[in-house]
């Protein structure tokens, strides 16, 4: 016989959810519409592990996760989504696991997709808000520009050493990631590799997006709307800027001057090296939708020794050369020369 | 670069924006113009500057006129994540 009788949920919710339905900023109306929101998240590497940790298990209903990399050693000392068993797996799908047992209400949607100017309105369509987890500015200038034309809220959030800036873009009504950051190339920013990052911003900033991606979804002004935080975790200080629209920008203005300057092709990429190699993306704009057993059987036959099978993707190793190839197509190859070693390598496994 | 400068908050004459960063940059030696400035004397992308909240850039950039009151902000540009 049903304990608390309350129309939408089981007893096991109400039970899960109590510490924050007697909270006045939630309540039971305020639980129901976590559970009827739909949120995407961008990125599940320091920012969006904790993230996703929270939207989760505060109940929200449905759960977009999207990230083109597998689990790596070196990310567990601050994206606790993981952990020792799932090095190698899709970020994804080791994220949706995760998640599954911590709060088997909801539900998780794995994208092992980038971001990419061609694919950031699909990826983010029938959002009801989108948090940004990403670590560079190309694919957030994509998804800002796609949030902005679908009208979707989107939360900004970044975190390096030992500082981190967040801040809520409501469309129209706020300034957009490239009012207040754009124009930046990522090769002119450290990565987390090189400067390093301490967990404790990562988590703070999280938590600041959490609270704002609440705040949306129960309907209340975002504390964060139209303004950046800026947090310093040396000294502990928080400076608040208030930003102004600028009726001129490319993407979001009521005036612009210009059309929004093009985007660097991100089909094929370096990012950061590991372990001291060279790592190449490729990033198709469309799910290729790759047959992981035929891929699997193909690497066999090319004396690849396979080290993770899982449901999204395979994780490979031949001499000091180290790969992955994720369902939608995403490949990493690292331990090559150069790029066009890599895109042969590509070519061979998946026969393009 | 606070803490180069040691402090968060200064109070600035001027009329221009770029006389506003050459006052800073001449007040806190030569380390603060090396982070502020690249090796074109122009003020570094990973720093965003803002005028009452407006990105300098959308306005005169460097030539952008100041009034008593106004707020210039220098912020990093924050990206990782």
């Amino acid at each position: 016989m049903a304990r608390f009788n309350i129309p939408g949920f089981l007893d096991a919710e109400i039970e899960y959810y109590s510490r924050q339905i007697v909270l006045d900023s939630i309540g039971l109306s305020g639980q129901r519409k976590l559970k009827n929101a739909k949120v995407c998240v961008i990125g599940l590497g320091g920012l969006g592990s904790p993230i996703v940790i929270k939207l989760a298990t505060m109940g929200v209903g449905h759960l977009r996760v999207v990230d083109r990399d597998i689990v790596a050693a070196s990310n567990l000392q601050r994206q606790h989504l993981y952990g020792m068993e799932m090095l190698g797996y899709p970020k994804v799908e080791a994220a949706a696991m995760r998640v599954s047992g911590l709060n088997p209400h909801i539900e998780v949607e794995p994208i092992p997709m980038s971001v990419t100017p061609g694919n950031a309105e699909w990826i983010v369509n029938g959002m009801d808000v989108v948090v940004d987890g990403l670590d560079m500015m190309t694919p957030r200038y994509a998804l800002n520009r796609a949030c902005v034309k679908l009208d979707i809220p989107f939360v900004f959030g970044a975190a390096i050493t030992n500082v981190g800036s967040t801040s809520t873009i409501v469309p129209r009504k706020t300034p957009c990631v490239e009012c207040f950051q754009g124009g930046i190339d990522d090769d002119d920013l450290p990565t987390c590799a090189v400067a390093g990052v301490h967990p404790s911003i990562l988590n703070i900033i999280a938590s600041i997006q959490v609270s704002e991606t609440v705040r949306l979804i129960m309907g209340r002004k975002p504390n964060l709307a139209g303004a950046i935080m800026y947090c310093d975790l040396e000294d502990l200080s928080f400076e608040r800027i208030e930003l102004a629209r600028v009726s001129s920008c490319p993407v979001c203005g009521s005036n612009p001057t210009s059309e929004p300057v093009p985007l660097k092709n991100n089909s094929l990429e370096e990012i950061c090296g590991r372990d001291g190699k060279r790592v190449f993306v490729f990033s198709p704009d469309e799910d290729l939708c790759i047959d992981l057993t035929s891929l699997n059987a193909k690497l066999e036959l090319l004396n690849f020794h396979i080290t993770v099978k899982a449901k999204f993707g395979t994780s490979f190793v031949k001499g000091a050369l180290k790969g992955s190839v994720l369902s939608s197509g995403v490949t990493v190859i690292e331990g090559v020369n150069g790029p066009e070693v890599a895109r042969r390598i590509r070519s061979e496994i998946l026969s393009i | 670069m606070t803490r180069i400068a040691g402090e968060k908050r200064v109070l600035v004459e001027a009329c221009l924006l770029g006389q506003v960063l050459d006052t800073l940059a001449s007040g806190h030696g030569e380390e603060f113009r090396v982070r502020l400035f690249d090796s074109g004397g122009q003020p570094r992308r990973f720093i965003n500057i803002y005028v009452n909240g407006r990105d300098y850039r959308f306005l005169d950039k460097l030539d952008t006129v100041l009034h008593e009151g106004d707020v210039v902000a220098l912020l990093p540009a924050v990206s990782g994540g």
